[in-house]
């Protein structure tokens, strides 16, 4: 529909293609996969993995993603894109899981139930035309980021 | 000089990270949000700058506003939000997108879409370019 008023009307769109994106101010239960397992560890409950945990995501810092959003808004007219902004660093659910319960020092025991229907077993962006068209590439180590987003849930937890 | 923003969805946990780096930037940022998925909080520290504004609303009304750009990121985004009420998640994105689209062509202004590598489904190339066009299937609860 976007792309329909651009050749219709001429309308100067920017479509960016979000991947999976995690930090701060995600919202506690919105069944997300970082925001989840943050929450279970820091509550010391079972961390629940779908599937075998075998399947892959990359996963942007928000901090990253703002950045590529608006370098793509501030591209020369006529450039529609889509394009892809997201972190090609690619991790299975499992390392994921172990990642967090090491960084918040947690006692909970990481847990295995069945995939919820269509669930993409692999997903990992192609970042080439942000580099070339926005100069962008994102900085935040997936580490960095989870330990950033940790603070932020221990604040909320403290505070519910 | 800044630019006058419109952000939809600006409450929200992508929106607000938005809103703070424009205002940074030297922008006038008016932020729209149902509150759906969105939250005061998310933006709570902001109120106070005087190039901030926060209008309640739902894009699937009409909106008219005097802005230089547009990000629409309203819509929920997780499967859990945007499958709890799967109707109003569609009018979202598309009589939403409709009225932000049309409020983009009577001042012809920019207008980003967030969109979502969800359009690439469930993948059987990996990974994903742009061109790639994707594996859905088109009447499943994530379509």
């Amino acid at each position: 529909m976007f792309f329909d008023y651009h050749r219709q009307h001429g309308l100067d769109i920017k479509v960016v293609r979000i991947f999976n994106t995690y930090g701060p101010r995600m919202h506690p239960n919105d069944g997300r996969v970082v925001s989840n397992f943050i929450v279970q560890a820091l509550k010391d409950e079972d961390i629940t993995v779908y599937g075998d945990g075998s399947q892959t995501r990359s996963f942007c810092y928000v901090d990253d993603l703002v950045d590529g959003m608006v370098r793509m808004m501030n591209t020369e007219k006529g450039f529609t894109g889509p394009v892809n902004l997201g972190n090609p660093g690619e991790f299975t659910i499992l390392e994921l899981a172990e990642m967090i319960v090491t960084m918040t020092g947690s006692g909970s025991r990481i847990v295995f139930k069945p995939l919820p229907e269509d669930d993409p077993k692999q997903r990992k962006p192609v970042i080439d035309l942000a580099e070339e068209k926005l100069g962008w590439t994102p900085k935040v180590k997936l580490e960095d980021g989870v330990k950033r987003t940790i603070k932020y849930f221990e604040e909320v937890l403290v505070n519910e | 000089m800044g630019k006058s923003i419109l952000a939809t969805g600006g409450a929200g946990f992508i929106g607000s990270h938005l809103c703070e780096i424009l205002l940074h930037a030297g922008n006038e940022v008016l932020c729209v949000d149902n509150f759906f998925t969105g939250n005061r909080r998310n933006v709570a520290h902001l109120l106070g700058n005087k190039d901030f504004e926060v209008l309640r609303h739902d894009i699937t009304f009409p909106l008219y506003v005097e802005v230089d750009e547009i990000y629409n990121l309203a819509c929920p985004a997780s499967p859990v939000h945007y499958q709890f009420n799967p109707a109003q998640t569609t009018k979202t994105s598309v009589i939403g997108a409709i009225n932000m689209l049309g409020l983009a062509k009577r001042l012809h202004i920019p207008i980003l879409q967030a969109s979502t590598s969800e359009v690439y489904g469930d993948p059987a190339v990996h990974p994903q370019p742009e061109t790639y066009w994707g594996n859905v299937n088109p009447i499943g609860l994530r379509a």
